[in-house]
């Protein structure tokens, strides 16, 4: 093998150079880092979740590190969608790498509002749907992804929440409901308790579990969902570090990955697993990424 | 943010779980006075112990950088078994450091604890300049305490501790309230909100180092967002100076 082929195509209309994004959340709006990260180098940027109006940072503990991942209660903590397009996505059409614009609300309107204007804006690519703040309201969660496709001419990307009981049925709701491609897994809600204080770390007392902890579950429902459901594109997230957890997803029938909680600690993270992927490839003798999606199904 | 690569010189016992680790790194050349370094403390490629920790740099030489730290936990644990010759993975020197206000001839520097850090290299840096520095740092007790060969011989150095085992036995505010009339220009860290009573109308420009936070150091993870007359700002990159004035 000369050099293996790594680019992927994740839905229609949507072609990345090779399989590693960055973020959500973790990466910030993606501006933040362009001086410490190439990142025309990555496969796609994901954005921080916007919602229609500016949301600000929660009082109390909104990050904890927990045993091999982190607890995140931000509350979905951004400058929201106005200040998003005026600021960022300028920057964003400047790229050549495809950015995917993370999108939260509170109510069905908002999912679809948010949706629509990152639908027309500039330099945006797809909208994925961070659907966790309308979490246990499966009916109200489908309404929300119906009215954002309905709004949205963009590839749709839905989060697959990390506590969902049965995931191939929700998976199969979700693509019903409208969406192109789906990632799993969203953050698991946790809780960590100060035991001297006797009450929750964190201001909002859940929050989402992220990082290499929640791996192996990640990437069993992905498989499941896989199996079931083998022609809806799949991305795989949650506690990717190198090469081999991405492969870890891909063979599980991930076409691409997402590094979040590894951005945080090292924004070059993402660099890193293209770099550890390409290196397996080499040395594996593939010639293309996409004949190792759901090898080990 | 700059990844770069530091080897540690030393890793020397400073007291009861306190270390001064000794870096080379030419990242040192650019570090100023408030400026830190975001170090993971887990071997490379580590799942655990996931988040970076800040350290202040508290003097730097040439391509060496010093940082102090107090063991508390698996992180600074893993850094206490750091050897001459280890790499360090590190990101840095971040943030905005202390300004000099032009005109200024007086300095008090009041800190407290592991924050008192960047007061030390700010004293290197009002000494080599020839100013008239004032140090007063606040400590648990006199194993905590930063030794006196630390600080710039040309600074004046007081200490007090809560025990009274070492300087003044009480808070670092008593000492600081006997150097403010003297001083035109206050450059505080650690202890902010004790010192509130005493700076509060002084009329005197007040720089304040916001340290303790935890969290990714880059800007992105909102951990260390702080609320001033500007709005959210956060302490890691738009700090974690700032001025006394805009803080809330």
């Amino acid at each position: 093998v000369e050099r293996a082929e790594i680019a992927v195509e994740l839905a229609p209309g949507l072609s990345l150079r090779n399989p590693v994004m960055a973020g959500p959340n973790a990466f910030g709006y993606g501006v933040e880092h362009t001086r410490a990260v190439d990142v025309e180098r990555l496969g796609a940027v994901v954005t921080r979740a916007i919602t229609l109006q500016p949301r600000r940072v929660a009082a109390g503990a909104r990050l904890l590190e927990t045993p091999a991942g982190l607890l995140w209660g931000d509350g979905w903590a951004n400058v929201g969608i106005d200040a998003c397009l005026r600021d960022f996505a300028p920057i964003w059409r400047r790229w050549p790498t495809p950015v995917v614009a993370a999108a939260a609300g509170f109510s069905v309107d908002e999912y679809a509002r948010v949706a629509e204007a990152l639908s027309s804006a500039p330099g945006v690519a797809a909208v994925q749907l961070d659907v966790r703040p309308l979490r246990a309201q499966t009916g109200t969660t489908l309404e929300a992804i119906s009215a954002a496709r309905a709004r949205c001419d963009l590839p749709l990307i839905v989060d697959l929440p990390g506590d969902a009981m049965d995931v191939v049925v929700l998976a199969s709701a979700f693509v019903a409901a409208g969406a192109d491609a789906l990632c799993l897994v969203n953050a698991l809600p946790g809780i960590v308790i100060d035991v001297r204080a006797r009450r929750p770390r964190l201001g909002d007392a859940i929050g989402g579990l992220s990082g290499p902890a929640i791996r192996p579950v990640a990437v069993r429902m992905l498989y499941e969902v896989a199996r079931a459901l083998p022609a809806v594109p799949l991305i795989g997230a949650g506690g990717i570090i190198d090469g081999d957890d991405a492969l870890q997803y891909i063979m599980a029938g991930a076409r691409a990955v997402q590094v979040g909680s590894a951005s945080l600690v090292d924004p070059r993270a993402p660099i890193d697993v293209i770099a550890g992927l390409e290196e397996f490839l080499q040395r594996e003798g593939v010639a293309d990424v996409n004949e190792l999606v759901g090898a080990a199904l | 943010v700059r990844p770069i690569a530091a080897s540690v010189l030393a890793n020397e016992p400073l007291g009861a779980d306190v270390y001064l680790l000794k870096l080379h790194t030419p990242a040192a050349r650019d570090c100023q006075p408030g400026q830190f370094l975001h170090l993971r403390c887990a071997p490379t490629g580590g799942r655990d112990s996931l988040l970076r920790r800040a350290f202040w740099a508290l003097r730097v030489d040439g391509d060496d950088l010093w940082l102090r730290y107090h063991v508390v936990g698996p992180g600074t644990s893993f850094m206490s078994r750091l050897r001459g010759g280890d790499t360090v993975d590190a990101l840095g020197p971040l943030g905005r450091p202390f300004a000099l206000p032009a005109g200024a001839r007086h300095l008090l520097l009041v800190g407290r604890a592991a924050d008192v850090a960047p007061l030390v290299m700010l004293a290197d840096l009002a000494a080599a300049r020839e100013l008239e520095v004032a140090l007063v740092a606040g400590f648990d007790s006199r194993e905590r305490a930063l030794p006196a060969e630390l600080i710039a011989p040309a600074a004046e150095y007081r200490v007090a501790t809560d025990d009274g085992s070492l300087g003044h036995h009480g808070p670092v505010s008593t000492l600081a309230a006997e150097l403010l009339p003297w001083a035109d220009a206050v450059f505080v860290s650690g202890a902010a909100e004790s010192l509130r009573p005493l700076l509060v109308g002084s009329g005197k420009p007040i720089q304040v180092a916001l340290g303790g936070w935890n969290g990714c150091g880059t800007g992105v993870c909102l951990e260390c967002v702080v609320h001033t007359s500007h709005g959210s700002r956060r302490a890691c990159r738009d700090g974690p100076v700032f001025a006394w004035s805009v803080l809330r």
